[in-house]
């Protein structure tokens, strides 16, 4: 495939991705009509209350309590991602602080 | 400076470069507009700066959508063009872990030279595997929430969204977490700031390349001397 067709497929590619997903979110308008306000934090069937104080004062199912749990242990679980972060940064500076040091003739 | 300051070879293509700007200028806006959401007490009045809640929702979807569209596109292409799996350039490999290992006595001085790194180190690894897993979790939870009728007509009870709104938002707070490090790692390192113009332009000067990715560099020189 040369490069002039490997572009053409790209565009049609980019063209192609753009109508689906905004021809489904359109079908979903169409569907289920406006999207949910979630600013408000309201959802149907549920009361206008914020979420995080259903969950605590027991309005939740028993089986969406546990969702919720097994939710909130997921993410604490994927917390710990940030010190990893942090541990990277810290360690792509040391390397810089090293080759500085290295490029000033500084003994280590 | 050496000559090599002054020679540049390709690093990204146009399509890719499209591809991160387009990730980078969403990413900033559902940012933007959705940490108001989380944080409504704290950080309200970034949304009423921008026009209330009415209008940073909107803009939010616009952003998901752009994400959405990336994302199909960029599996696609990927599976089309055969890019993962035909140079494997991205792919994690064992190289990886004793890279990292080799750039920790380096840094303690066990070693003289940092690790030599093919076309990515396991740093920009990090920060595309992290994309790809983070984005397919972030865009799913979006959907549901953005059409929680349509969720629970055929997903889930409705009140698993609060489980599904607590893993959008956490998600994305994790997220943001890995652009900072992105934003370190190729902008604010002290070798880069105040700003690395390659996902820019898509070239990096050879001095760079040598430095940086030696082993990609030799490749890139090999293949240009074996070029008819």
């Amino acid at each position: 495939m040369n490069q002039k067709q490997q572009d053409i497929i790209t565009v049609v590619l980019w063209i192609f991705c753009v109508v689906v997903v905004v021809g489904s979110i359109y079908a979903l308008y169409v569907t289920f009509g406006t999207a949910a306000p979630y600013h408000k934090k309201i959802f149907p069937g549920l009361s206008a209350e914020p979420i995080e104080l259903m969950a605590e004062t027991g309005q939740l199912s028993e089986s969406a309590m546990v969702a919720y749990h097994y939710a909130e242990l997921f993410m604490e679980l994927l917390d710990l991602g940030i010190p990893v972060f942090a541990i990277l940064v810290f360690h792509h500076l040391l390397m810089n602080l090293r080759a500085l040091m290295q490029e000033k003739g500084v003994k280590f | 400076m050496s000559d090599l300051a002054d020679k540049y070879i390709e690093r990204f293509t146009l399509n890719q470069r499209l591809q991160h700007g387009i990730n980078a200028v969403a990413c900033l806006l559902l940012f933007l507009t959705g940490l108001p959401v989380k944080f409504p007490d704290q950080l309200g009045y970034i949304a009423i700066m921008m026009g209330g809640f009415n209008v940073t929702t909107v803009i939010h979807r616009m952003g998901g959508t752009a994400i959405l569209a990336l994302a199909l596109f960029h599996f696609l292409y990927y599976v089309i063009d055969r890019g993962w799996f035909k140079d494997k350039e991205i792919i994690p490999t064992p190289k990886d872990v004793l890279d990292a290992i080799d750039d920790t006595k380096y840094i303690v001085g066990l070693s003289d030279e940092k690790a030599h790194y093919k076309k990515f180190s396991y740093r920009e690894k990090l920060d595309y595997w992290g994309a790809v897993i983070f984005f397919p979790i972030l865009i799913v939870t979006g959907v549901l929430l953005w059409h929680p009728a349509f969720a629970v007509h055929y997903f889930l009870p409705a009140d698993y969204l609060p489980a599904v709104r607590l893993i959008h938002s956490m998600d994305a707070i994790l997220a943001g977490m890995a652009v900072m490090l992105h934003m370190y790692n190729v902008h604010l390192s002290p070798k880069f700031f105040p700003v690395n113009w390659t996902m820019f332009t898509g070239m990096i000067s050879e001095e760079m390349a040598e430095e940086e990715f030696p082993l990609w560099y030799e490749r890139v020189k090999q293949e240009q001397l074996e070029e008819p």
